[in-house]
């Protein structure tokens, strides 16, 4: 609540300052007010199989599955930023957590595209419905990581080799992060892919 | 379109039920022991599973283990006898030729055709194997990513069928009389969907001239879905399948229908009240797998001429189990280390919980609009929204835009304060979102 409180403050002097900012020196700046603390305060636990799936995510492609968003570079394209849904149940480990994690780092540049969680869609050829469809999945930099490559490319848009810079934040073991990725299915790799839920 | 077939070296591996197969069966552990199904069932003895599976009926199923033998006399639970492990998935039986199905396993699976001959023949499949199909005369063909396998009845050569479409996936194949193979293929990954299915059609492969023919014509986009699932051959020889369409941005449940495909070429014949996927027919009945939308578990149904469905057992035909876990789903290492925490992962709540605690509304091209809707918002609700940017959130705002920020009570269903913001300010249900801040 004290964060909060701080960030109501800031926020109405900050509307003032900001107005007389242009567009452009705003762009990918830092939440001022970011706290990572890696404690478990509001990270709710990671659900496993598709009982528990349903049980916090809902049902596929419903009401629920989208009603929260985050800012990402390379959303759409190579530098072209844009929003990502998913289910709110993991507002705090993508649009909190792991999405200011890269900015306070300054590793924007280590995204790139395509960048994107919701998705009502099957399996290809199954009757299963995909992860993307409950909201509890993203996919980054999925043009150099396509399904079925059994490695992760860590080039960001900008160019440079961040490594498993990436993964590393999006599997973290604090919580947060703990996101499953997809390159730890051995039979079916599927590098871009992380998922807030296991056995499924 | 025409493309070569190829053949694999001979990998079956047969065993003949009256000799080791009935032995090692009548020691199995009762096939019921795990299942959630509430119909009353037959209990086969062990030694007698196997001739169900080889006289084969006209549906069996995939149940906890078991496999479901549908007749008139009911139900029966069968224990498959390939003593592989792995799990059952996709299963196919024909009257007089035998029962066919698959045990997936972490990596390549292993396809099973116990013949009415009494063999058990276990086949590498050679990959993540689907949908295994029998013919009239006991060709056995399943799919392995973009191709078919066919093996010819009584051979042990596997032969490979190059699928029509590169990058594309085959499933669900069906032999159509004894001269062609029709099967469903998905559309290659594309830039803009790497993953998942955006569109399938049915094709044609003919035996003779080893080409393919496509035989639907659905379309589709980035956005707009359109996938054909569970193809079923009818008792007049027609082809019946499930057409399943959608918006992939969209939160709404996708449209499921019945279609028909006939020499004349495919017509809508109904749509479809919500998610089912084609089981078979039996004794002249459509049958259907429904899903079971707590656990995960498939229902059977018949459906009678008015279009009603009774019950008649449990288990998944040629759908994919849900209430087990896909073996190729475990945590693995062999391409990247495994990162999981030291502790184990608190437990699930019952109840749904979220880790919001704002809702966020925009985006409004000015900051004087976004100052007018927090007003509008607060009088609504008495709620205080703050006018934000991507200054404050720049993680949650696109730069140059403006949105409100409203603190929402810390209540334990976040989603219920964003349906009831929704409901008291309609012209902002489209464009708030919850957030943590």
């Amino acid at each position: 609540m004290a964060t909060t409180n701080l960030r109501k403050a800031g926020a109405i002097a900050l509307v003032l300052a900001s107005m007389a900012l242009p567009v452009a020196a705003r762009a990918y700046v830092v939440d001022p007010f970011w706290i990572h603390d890696h404690s478990a305060a509001g990270i709710p636990p990671r659900p496993s199989g598709y009982t528990q799936l349903v049980q916090t995510f809902g049902q596929p492609c419903s009401n629920a599955a989208n009603d929260s968003r985050s800012y990402w570079p390379s959303q759409s394209a190579r530098n072209v930023a844009g929003y990502v849904y998913y289910h709110p149940y993991i507002a705090r480990d993508v649009g909190y957590n792991v999405r200011n994690h890269v900015a306070f780092a300054k590793k924007d540049g280590s995204v790139d595209y395509l960048v994107g969680a919701y998705n009502c869609r099957p399996i290809r050829g199954e009757t299963s419905w995909s992860t993307h469809a409950f909201g509890a999945a993203i996919d980054t930099n999925s043009a150099r990581n396509p399904l079925g490559q059994d490695h992760w490319v860590g080039i960001g848009a900008n160019g440079v080799a961040y490594g498993t810079y990436l993964p590393d934040v999006w599997r973290g073991a604090d919580p947060g992060h703990r996101f499953f990725w997809g390159l730890n299915w051995d039979s079916r790799p599927d590098p871009m892919h992380f998922q807030y839920v296991t056995d499924y | 379109m025409n493309r070569p077939t190829a053949a694999l070296g001979a990998v079956v591996m047969v065993s003949a039920l009256a000799t080791a197969g009935i032995a090692g069966l009548s020691q199995a552990r009762s096939p019921s022991s795990a299942s959630a199904c509430a119909v009353a069932r037959t209990r086969v003895p062990a030694f007698r599973g196997p001739q169900r599976l080889m006289h084969g009926g006209s549906i069996a199923a995939a149940d906890a283990g078991s496999l479901e033998v549908l007749s008139a006399a009911g139900t029966a639970a069968v224990l498959p006898p390939d003593g592989i492990a792995g799990m059952l998935r996709h299963v196919t039986t024909r009257t007089g030729v035998g029962t066919a199905y698959v045990r997936d396993r972490a990596g390549a699976d292993v396809v099973v055709d116990v013949t009415a001959g009494g063999a058990v023949r276990r086949f590498a499949a050679g990959g993540e194997a689907t949908h295994p199909a029998l013919s009239a005369t006991g060709d056995l063909a399943w799919a392995v990513g973009g191709d078919l396998r066919l093996v010819a009845s009584g051979a042990s050569r596997v032969r490979v069928i190059r699928g029509p479409v590169a990058g594309g996936l085959a499933f669900s194949p069906l032999f159509r009389g004894s001269a062609s193979i029709v099967a469903a293929v998905a559309s290659a990954p594309s830039r803009r969907v790497p993953e998942d299915e955006y569109l399938s059609n049915l094709w044609r492969y003919s035996r003779r001239a080893g080409t393919w023919m496509q035989l639907t014509h659905f379309t589709a986009g980035a956005d707009r879905w359109s996938v054909v699932r569970t193809p079923v051959v009818r008792p007049d020889g027609a082809i019946e399948f499930v057409r399943v369409t959608g918006r992939a941005s969209a939160d709404t449940q996708p449209t499921y229908q019945l279609w028909r495909l006939t020499t004349a070429g495919a017509h809508l014949v109904r749509g479809l009240p919500g998610e089912r996927y084609l089981a078979g027919y039996e004794a002249g009945s459509r049958m259907w797998n429904l899903r079971d939308g707590s656990t995960g578990a498939w229902r059977l149904a018949a459906e009678s001429a008015d279009g009603s469905l009774r019950d008649v057992g449990c288990g998944a035909v040629m759908v994919d189990p849900l209430d087990r876990v896909d073996p190729d789903l475990r945590p693995g290492h062999r391409f990247a280390p495994l990162h999981e925490p030291a502790e184990a992962s608190p437990p699930v709540a019952p109840s749904p919980v979220s880790s919001a605690n704002a809702i966020i509304v925009g985006d409004f091209s000015t900051g004087s609009s976004a100052a007018d809707a927090a007003a509008q918002i607060t009088a609504a609700t008495g709620l205080q929204a703050i006018v934000t940017d991507a200054g404050h959130l720049p993680a949650l705002v696109r730069p140059g835009v403006s949105a409100v920020e409203v603190l929402i009570p810390p209540l334990p269903d976040p989603e219920e304060q964003l349906a009831t913001f929704r409901s008291e300010l309609p012209s902002f249900a489209g464009w708030s979102w919850l957030v943590a801040v």
